[in-house]
């Protein structure tokens, strides 16, 4: 069997549909990252007795275990969860309805919860203490301060960060096909499958990968770009 | 949650690890000398190969780690079929390091080189200005330098790595995750979760263990940073 460069192409254009599904959902995950990750961040920053501890094993569990068994864990263990639940509220739904959308968002949204803690906590300490007392030197409120000075500097460090977090994900959203998600890995399966070309497939997905890769490093560095132009005088 | 059940397929499940170690280890090792490679043919700028160099880290590190591992895997059968060789006989191990590796040495070189970029050009000069030939300076100046500086990003790598080693099962290798499959098949899919949620729990604890092996390295290494 030879390579076959006409099966590539219809597959790159097959696979190409899953691009602004993948997109969408890379994009909500990391929104709901970024949400829990700052609640996240700011009970370690505060140091909450006892829950800043669950939440230090939490973050260590989180890091220290692949993804895929993530994946599994959550997918052996939610959709029951839920359909026990529906059903005490009153609701019917077997197991297996459950959306494997959810299953996929859930997940994600932990892992990046507690990835984006961690930048979040980074960027929040790198800001200078001086620069809150200059804040509330000038009768800046709390609240003021928080707003006017110490989230768009923390910004301006923290956003390069979700920026590539946003690229990670979509390069992990490829493990979705393996509880049912449609991304562009599971099309690109699906795009084998019918043609039975596996390698040409593959490549072809590689493609598109390196592809959106390739022009989300441009807009970030323009964005980089334009965060440094505010913070340099 | 069947705890009993648990404690069970524990000892089964630890039996697959030396094979996820063996696999680790050879990939860190090969893994690495690609990268140094890679990362002092684009540090010295050879032409052509460098563009080459640059092109295949982009390529690996925009691509994710699955791919890597099917097209390797459906890939390197069909190239070496195209120069005359037949390559079928060889064991799934062999394709998973193989795509390991090259992923890592991609990955890792683009740790090394901005460690080695992070040394400042004065260190270079002061070691010539003492007489020091090229390979001296590196090898008593520069590299105790880059080796504090580049170890934190190389442990996260290993972590990395250990962990990717969950998708080989994907190609049908039998490590800890194909153990896991045909234990959920003889148990007809009844104890999915007992079996993930052990999984997980090896896979943390060896992570930790990794983390804490890796910290004690740092320590040991920071007094070239002095």
């Amino acid at each position: 069997m030879n390579f076959d460069f006409q099966v590539m192409f219809e597959t790159i254009l097959i696979v190409l549909q899953a691009v602004p599904r993948t997109f969408l959902i890379a994009f909500l995950i990391l929104l709901v990252g970024i949400l829990f990750g700052g609640i996240i961040a700011f009970i370690k920053i505060k140091q909450v007795p006892i829950l800043s501890q669950i939440i230090n094993v939490f973050v260590s569990y989180v890091r220290g275990v692949p993804l895929i068994v993530h994946l599994f864990v959550v997918m052996s263990s939610l959709p029951e969860g839920a359909s026990s639940l529906l059903k005490a509220v009153g609701f019917e739904m077997q197991p297996h309805e459950f959306p494997s959308i959810l299953i996929v968002l859930v997940t994600y949204s932990f892992l990046e919860a507690a990835i984006q803690s961690e930048n979040i906590r980074g960027a929040f300490q790198s800001i200078d203490p001086q620069q809150i007392e200059a804040g509330l030197s000038i009768g800046f409120t709390r609240r003021q301060n928080l707003r006017r000075i110490i989230i768009p500097q923390a910004m301006a460090v923290a956003l390069p960060m979700f920026l590539n977090a946003l690229l990670k994900i979509i390069k992990a959203l490829s493990l979705a096909f393996t509880v049912g998600a449609v991304d562009i890995m599971a099309q690109a399966r699906f795009a084998a499958a019918l043609s039975s070309r596996y390698l040409e497939s593959y490549i072809a997905a590689a493609l598109v990968y390196w592809f959106i890769c390739g022009i989300l490093l441009i807009v970030f560095n323009k964005i980089e770009k334009r965060l440094q132009l505010g913070s340099t005088r | 949650m069947d705890l009993e059940f648990i404690m069970n397929i524990f000892p089964t499940l630890l039996k697959t690890l030396p094979l996820t170690i063996y696999i680790v280890v050879v990939t860190a090792i090969l893994g690495f000398l690609l990268a140094v490679i890679v990362t002092a043919i684009r540090l010295k700028k050879i032409p052509v190969i460098s563009q080459l160099m640059d092109l295949y880290t982009s390529f690996m590190r925009s691509t994710p780690g699955l791919i890597h591992i099917f097209v390797v895997y459906y890939g390197l059968p069909v190239l070496f079929r195209a120069i005359g060789i037949d390559i079928n006989f060889i064991s799934r191990v062999t394709f998973s390091i193989t795509a390991l590796v090259l992923y890592n040495g991609a990955f890792v070189s683009e740790i090394l080189r901005p460690s080695y970029l992070a040394v400042p050009s004065q260190q270079h000069e002061a070691a010539t200005s003492v007489g020091m030939t090229n390979w001296q300076k590196h090898i008593r100046v520069i590299f105790p330098q880059v080796l504090p500086i580049a170890l934190p990003s190389l442990g996260n790598a290993l972590i990395d790595l250990l962990k990717d080693t969950s998708l080989l099962f994907l190609i049908g290798l039998v490590d800890i995750m194909g153990q896991a499959d045909i234990i959920i098949a003889n148990t007809l899919g009844v104890y999915q979760l007992e079996v993930y949620v052990t999984i997980a729990l090896i896979y943390w604890g060896c992570s930790i263990l990794l983390e804490q092996v890796i910290r004690f390295l740092e320590k040991k290494t920071g007094k070239y940073l002095r």
